[in-house]
């Protein structure tokens, strides 16, 4: 099967493109749409065919109906913005155009956040800054479908998605944002399945010191150790133990014993 | 395996004898994987092979393991993607390895981008007694490897540069009579080096971007020092900097500052080096040059 080519635009190109989006700011959205290839944007000259106007306008149309549903062209609330990251994850997961290794590249993602989806991108992000827009971790579509890699359960699971839901976004970048463990995904997911049964413990709001504590002691675990030697109830049991041992340091108990310490008057 | 201290012993590297990889298309021209992969897209499928041969008797002598009982295994994954450290790696399936393991990736081109990492690791599957108290324990104790990382496309430096017009890129700005420009966004030193730091060569300056191309070694000091002087001249700014500085990995931003810091200022603290930015900034910037003499734009 053909690999489907994605436009690809500079990083450099892409701050020219957020300054000019800032001082259009505040103009009709909808008018911003560019066109799908505006001179600047380059294609990759061989390996696959070039994604067509009209594939790129229905990923477009994809994105615009989404977001559509979660208040654009409104201002988001909180929920809105957690709707929508959590169901454009699984859209770009499943998207066909995205299958291929080009997903791996920081410009095609700057091509989608800023000349297909360049107002969903201002409006998820009002701020305009400049590291939604580039490629790179922090992309505002690139790091949803790096969770979506890192999260996914697995076709075969009926809770296929639930932990793009249920991590914090502290918890989400402790993965995404480290190529160390991003890079893996049976390790990313087996900490994350991990970090959701602790959080079920000790509660969310207590997770994110335990969450560094641990993410750094599977990196150096890691670095003298292969964990994928190990089955899938091994790992799950090691990194049980690494976020026990993290909530020990820093004091986290479960929530029953934290309401029995306050009410002995102790905790 | 020489950055990390590591807490049980490894196999001495003259136990094992492993092949050069040697990759494969899919019209059967065989090549050694060399610094990057000519002509490569997601149209070409290779396959990557090696041999690894291992003296068991003489490996667990070292380990001061038991040869009875003790067993080890070969893994191999394989990294793709931009920045310092791969965006994607997968994990083959491991084979015990008993004296000798053939190994044969096929590699389909639509999986991979920008670089191909190789990392092959023989781990530890069983041990038997131990003679040691440092011996290895773990299954999956990491005791040899090695990793090969080629470029793909011959296009990815390992510092990442673009040859751009200025022109075009820039039209109207006063950036387009630059010869070089480096991009990157101060402010996370947590930031993949590779993923977020790129030098453009302005292609409209034919002399300076041929010089440059041909790695002609007084353009590249002189880029090189801008470079250098830019990011860590921008970061030491911060009142914060040895806080910035003191958690990053060696493949981030602040790691890079890092270990530029120690080659233009060694045996320094922050502290004074700060002081000498502050007090004597043309020093300052001369030992930054100078030290970039030896960091190359590879």
């Amino acid at each position: 099967m053909s690999v489907v080519l994605l436009p690809r635009i500079s990083a450099a190109l892409v701050d020219i493109q957020v300054s000019e989006l800032r001082e259009r700011a505040g103009s009709d959205t909808a008018a911003d749409f560019a066109e799908v290839m505006p001179s600047g944007v380059t294609v990759a000259p061989t390996g696959g065919s070039p994604a067509t106007p009209a594939e790129l306008e229905a990923l477009r149309r994809n994105m615009a109906d989404l977001a559509s549903q979660h208040g654009y062209p409104t201002a988001p609330s909180q929920a809105q913005q957690a709707g929508f990251d959590a169901a454009c994850a699984r859209l770009l997961a499943g998207h066909a155009l995205l299958a291929s290794a080009e997903t791996l590249r920081n410009d095609v993602w700057a091509y989608l956040s800023i000349i297909l989806f360049g107002p969903i991108t201002a409006w998820r992000f009002p701020g305009l800054s400049a590291d939604r827009f580039r490629g790179g971790p922090r992309n505002a579509f690139q790091r949803l479908w790096l969770r979506a890699e890192c999260l996914d359960r697995g076709e075969s699971s009926s809770a296929r998605w639930d932990l793009l839901g249920a991590l914090t976004e502290d918890a989400a970048v402790q993965i995404v944002e480290r190529p160390a463990i991003a890079g893996d995904a049976r390790l990313a997911l087996a900490i994350a399945e991990a970090w959701n049964r602790c959080a079920e413990r000790v509660g969310k709001s207590r997770m994110e010191p335990v969450m560094r504590t641990a993410v750094k002691a599977i990196r150096l675990a890691s670095m003298v150790r292969r964990l994928d030697c190990l089955d899938d109830a091994s790992l799950a049991a090691e990194m049980d133990a690494v976020f026990e041992a993290a909530c020990r340091e820093h004091e986290v108990k479960p929530r029953r014993l934290r309401a029995l310490a306050s009410a002995l008057g102790v905790g | 395996m020489t950055h990390i201290a590591f807490p049980h012993l490894t196999i001495p590297a003259g136990e094992v004898d492993a092949s050069d990889w040697i990759l494969q298309d899919a019209a059967g021209r065989v090549s050694d994987l060399a610094a990057y992969l000519p002509d490569w897209d997601y149209g070409t499928d290779i396959v990557a092979r090696r041999t690894l041969s291992v003296d068991l008797e003489a490996a667990c002598a070292a380990l001061g393991l038991d040869p009875a009982g003790t067993a080890f295994r070969v893994l191999v994954s394989v990294g793709t993607g931009e920045g310092s450290l791969p965006r994607r790696v997968r994990r083959y399936p491991s084979q015990l390895i008993k004296g000798k393991a053939e190994i044969s990736i096929d590699l389909p081109g639509r999986t991979l981008s920008h670089r191909l990492r190789l990392e092959t690791d023989i781990v530890l599957d069983t041990a038997g007694g131990q003679g040691s108290p440092i011996a290895p324990h773990e299954s999956g104790a990491r005791l040899w490897s090695d990793v090969v990382d080629t470029r793909l496309e011959g296009q990815e430096p390992r510092f990442p540069i673009e040859l751009a017009s200025f022109s075009k890129m820039f039209p109207g700005r006063s950036e387009a009579g630059a010869l070089w420009m480096l991009h990157w966004a101060p402010g996370d030193p947590h930031q993949d080096f590779g993923g977020c730091v790129r030098l453009y060569v302005n292609s409209d300056s034919d002399d300076f971007s041929s010089r440059f191309l041909e790695a002609d070694p007084l353009t590249l000091h002189t880029v090189m020092a801008d470079v250098m002087t830019q990011m860590i001249d921008t970061t030491l700014a911060n009142d914060g900097a040895a806080d910035l500085l003191s958690d990053c990995e060696e493949t981030t931003v602040g790691g890079q500052i890092r270990s530029w810091l120690d080659q233009a200022f060694p045996g320094q603290t922050l502290a004074a080096v700060r002081r000498i930015r502050e007090t004597s900034p043309g020093s300052f910037r001369s030992q930054i040059q100078a030290a970039a003499d030896h960091a190359g734009a590879d």
